[in-house]
């Protein structure tokens, strides 16, 4: 029988002029499981919030087709309606909570609903069980790591006992670990509940064995490839036709940074913890490890960002950890995670040049490379644009326009792969490795351990504020394993290593 | 330092209904102005600060608390060498440092009144979990629509106190001075750091009210509750307590203490 119904749905957001879900039409039949998967900016988030009812709630929503759930027709009915038979877990779950504890986040809707008390409790154990989260029950949200708080949104939807479930790349921000745990408590739901579950996600390899209903939207149609299989098969296609990487022994180059007993202690709570490293000319180095283990702060620490407690930062003839941040920043290209923290003007173009106003290295020259680098990057029709309306992939490739047009010799990026398709995050690999190879150091923290194996020298992991490992790429992937993080090791890396 | 926010803790005053500290804060405050006795808002400024170095032996860290003892102490020796009416006290011969007993009484009444006030307010906030005086509200008749205002608040607010400081840190990075080419610049780094941070802001508001309105909110005018505190025994003891303490204190205070 089938559950969700879509019939030619055609979705166009307000203020845009091309509709970004095109003639879509699928079933999927009751308790299901479904992976809606497709590159970067391909529309899955909006199907998915079609489907959940999000998009019809505006006054002249601009659509066509229809979606049915269970007979009920999505866009007839109001929100709270729509969650009773559709609920949609958000990419990021601090942007969906609403209390600030784990018992009050799960209760929210139940009380909303004017469910009696016993069995708001009652929920609370159950939905907690099914994603194996029994254990948090008593604690504050904001306490919680990233993986903790994915269980909780999800949790917090569950216990409305909602016909579907959806979720929009619950893993994106979580470290292997974490993401195998949402894994596992998606694949209990599954076991136990027989839910209808979409599931919208790049990391195809992990839900093979859920055996799938595979859904693929490419430019917001659905594509005719139904296995995870034959989709990947494209997705290698794609990415041999990019230029193939051979990483490179730099261990001979010189000195660029060098880091010697290094500790940052924050808010009563040391998170780095004598750290010794190096950086030298023609590096691209990944830096890994779980959630909260340090990577940001290492970073943000060779910036200047954070004063550490004790240790030396010697680099560019001076002690970087005693410099200002702006006295860097000709030397340091830094890019945080999130693209929405660093657009902060009113144009594109000057979005790009304002590092190279703020040091006063805006030459008619530059003015004219800008140009250039504008248009490689495929942001030159927008060069007017307000960068916040920019999508996703345009923002982040305008961060990292804005740090390179000056060249800095050392570039720190912290998570850039998150939320990029597996060809996207190879073309980034590639630009990053070129950058290197000019006589650079990249230090980019990272999960995608293909990808770094693929393309980069050495590999650093940190876990609770140390250094664990620090080798060439292909040392480290076995020194990890050793130490017990094997779920940043996806299986592919250990065949090729170990055939 | 600490932040001036709740702690919790499992003191007597942490489990006190909130409702009864909150109506207790406001009456106290109101008492202390109506009582003009400079040596009973002493004791009960003395008192007040003793009680909170029990609860909170770490309350020197507790960011703002110096100057609140600084500005209160400041209070007190202006009074003292400015105000020269009444009975001469001290120093006669040096005018500019005599002491006067106007003098020493104005400054005792108004430096413990502030002191006593303020640290009030401290014993609140410390020991008061505001989601839980949101609910509290709730229960009493608030309609839920603005209890949740004050809760997705104290949700939201240190989320975006990080992303304000994300937002500065990657002004930083690039090549961002605050400290330098005047007015008009700084202005400008002042919208440039606003821009993002309130688009943040708004982008995680149209978030938070799909995730609200998609669990139900605002389809009812009455919602249940998971749990909810009630005022116990040691409310009780408390109200006993405060209703004898600042009986006496009007009592003395009327009856003329000097």
């Amino acid at each position: 029988m089938a559950c969700i119904e879509v019939q030619d749905f055609t979705y166009t957001y307000p203020s845009e002029n091309a509709p970004v879900v095109r003639d879509v039409t699928l079933s999927l039949s009751c308790g299901s499981f479904s992976v809606l998967t497709g590159r970067s900016g391909s529309g899955k988030s909006t199907l998915g919030k079609a489907l959940a009812g999000f998009l019809f709630q505006d006054e002249a929503p601009n659509y066509q087709g229809k979606i049915i759930v269970n007979g009920t027709d999505m866009a007839a009915i109001p929100l709270y309606a729509a969650s009773e038979r559709v609920a949609y877990v958000q990419q990021n779950p601090e942007d969906q909570f609403c209390t600030l504890t784990v018992a009050d986040e799960i209760a929210f809707g139940l009380e909303n609903k004017n469910i009696d008390p016993q069995e708001i409790i009652r929920r609370i154990n159950a939905s907690l069980a099914i994603v194996k989260g029994d254990d948090l029950l008593e604690r504050d949200l904001a306490d919680l790591s990233g993986g903790e708080k994915q269980k909780v949104a999800i949790a917090s939807m569950l216990a409305l006992l909602p016909d579907v479930l959806i979720l929009d790349e619950p893993t994106s921000n979580l470290d292997p670990e974490a993401t195998q745990n949402i894994f596992d408590a998606l694949r209990h739901l599954q076991e136990s509940h027989k839910m209808t579950v979409i599931i919208i996600e790049h990391k195809l390899t992990q839900l093979k064995d859920f055996h799938p209903e595979l859904i693929v939207l490419e430019n917001g149609k659905i594509s005719p490839i139904d296995s995870i299989e034959a989709f990947q098969a494209m997705l290698e296609q794609e990415a041999r036709e990019l230029p193939t990487v051979i990483t490179r022994d730099s261990r001979a180059e010189g000195h660029l940074i060098q880091i010697k007993n290094l500790s940052v202690h924050l808010g009563g709570h040391q998170i780095l913890d004598d750290i010794h490293l190096t950086l030298k000319h023609g590096e691209f180095i990944a830096i890994m490890g779980p959630n909260g283990s340090g990577k940001s702060t290492l970073l943000q620490t060779i910036m200047g960002l954070i004063k550490p407690s004790s240790g030396t930062i010697r680099g560019f003839g001076q002690d970087l950890s005693k410099a200002k941040t702006s006295s860097l920043v000709e030397k340091i290209g830094f890019v945080f995670q999130n693209p929405d923290h660093q657009l902060f003007t009113n144009s594109v173009y000057d979005e790009a040049v304002l590092t190279l106003k703020n040091l006063d290295m805006l030459t008619p020259q530059m003015e004219s490379q800008t140009r250039l680098w504008l248009k490689e990057m495929h942001l030159d029709e927008r060069s007017d644009d307000h960068p916040q309306r920019l999508s996703y992939g345009e923002k982040r490739r305008l961060n990292l326009l804005a740090i390179l047009l000056h060249q800095p010799k050392l570039l720190l990026i912290d998570e850039f792969l998150i939320g990029q398709d597996r060809h996207n995050a190879k073309r980034w690999m590639g630009y990053f490795r070129n950058y290197a190879d000019q006589g650079h150091c990249v230090l980019l923290v990272n999960h995608h351990m293909e990808l770094t194996q693929k393309f980069c020298d050495r590999i650093i992991f940190v876990d609770k504020g140390k250094i664990l490992v620090d080798q060439m790429t292909e040392e480290a992937i076995p020194s990890i394993v050793e130490r017990g993080f094997q779920a940043f090791v996806p299986q592919v890396s250990m065949e090729a290593l170990y055939a | 330092m600490h932040k001036l926010t709740y702690q919790p803790g499992a003191s007597f005053l942490h489990r006190i209904y909130p409702l009864t500290k909150f109506f207790w804060l406001i009456l106290a405050s109101i008492l202390i102005f109506i009582i003009n006795n400079p040596y009973i808002l002493l004791v009960t400024a003395g008192l007040s600060m003793l009680i909170l170095f029990f609860i909170f032996p770490n309350v020197w860290s507790v960011r703002g608390f110096r100057f609140v003892l600084g500005t209160s102490f400041m209070l007190f020796i202006l009074y003292l060498l400015f105000e020269k009416s009444g009975r001469m006290l001290l120093f006669a011969d040096y005018p500019l440092l005599s002491i006067t007993s106007t003098g020493l009484q104005t400054g005792l009444l108004v430096s413990s009144r502030y002191l006593s006030i303020i640290l009030f307010s401290y014993f609140f906030i410390l020991t008061t979990d505001p989601s839980q005086l949101a609910y509290a509200l709730m229960a009493l008749g608030l309609p839920y629509r603005f209890g949740f205002m004050l809760v997705t608040a104290l949700r939201l607010a240190p989320i975006l106190e990080q992303e304000g400081l994300t937002i500065y840190r990657a002004q930083l990075v690039r090549g961002v001075e605050y400290d330098h080419k005047g007015l008009k610049k700084f202005f400008l780094l002042i919208q440039q750091f606003l821009t993002p941070l309130i688009f943040v802001a708004l982008k995680r508001a149209d978030s938070l009210v799909f995730s609200m309105e998609g669990r139900g909110f605002g389809q009812y005018h009455t919602r249940s509750f998971r749990t909810l505190s009630k005022p116990t025994y040691l409310d009780t003891l408390m109200n006993i307590g405060c209703f004898l303490y600042f009986s006496t204190a009007l009592l003395l205070n009327f009856g003329g203490l000097y």
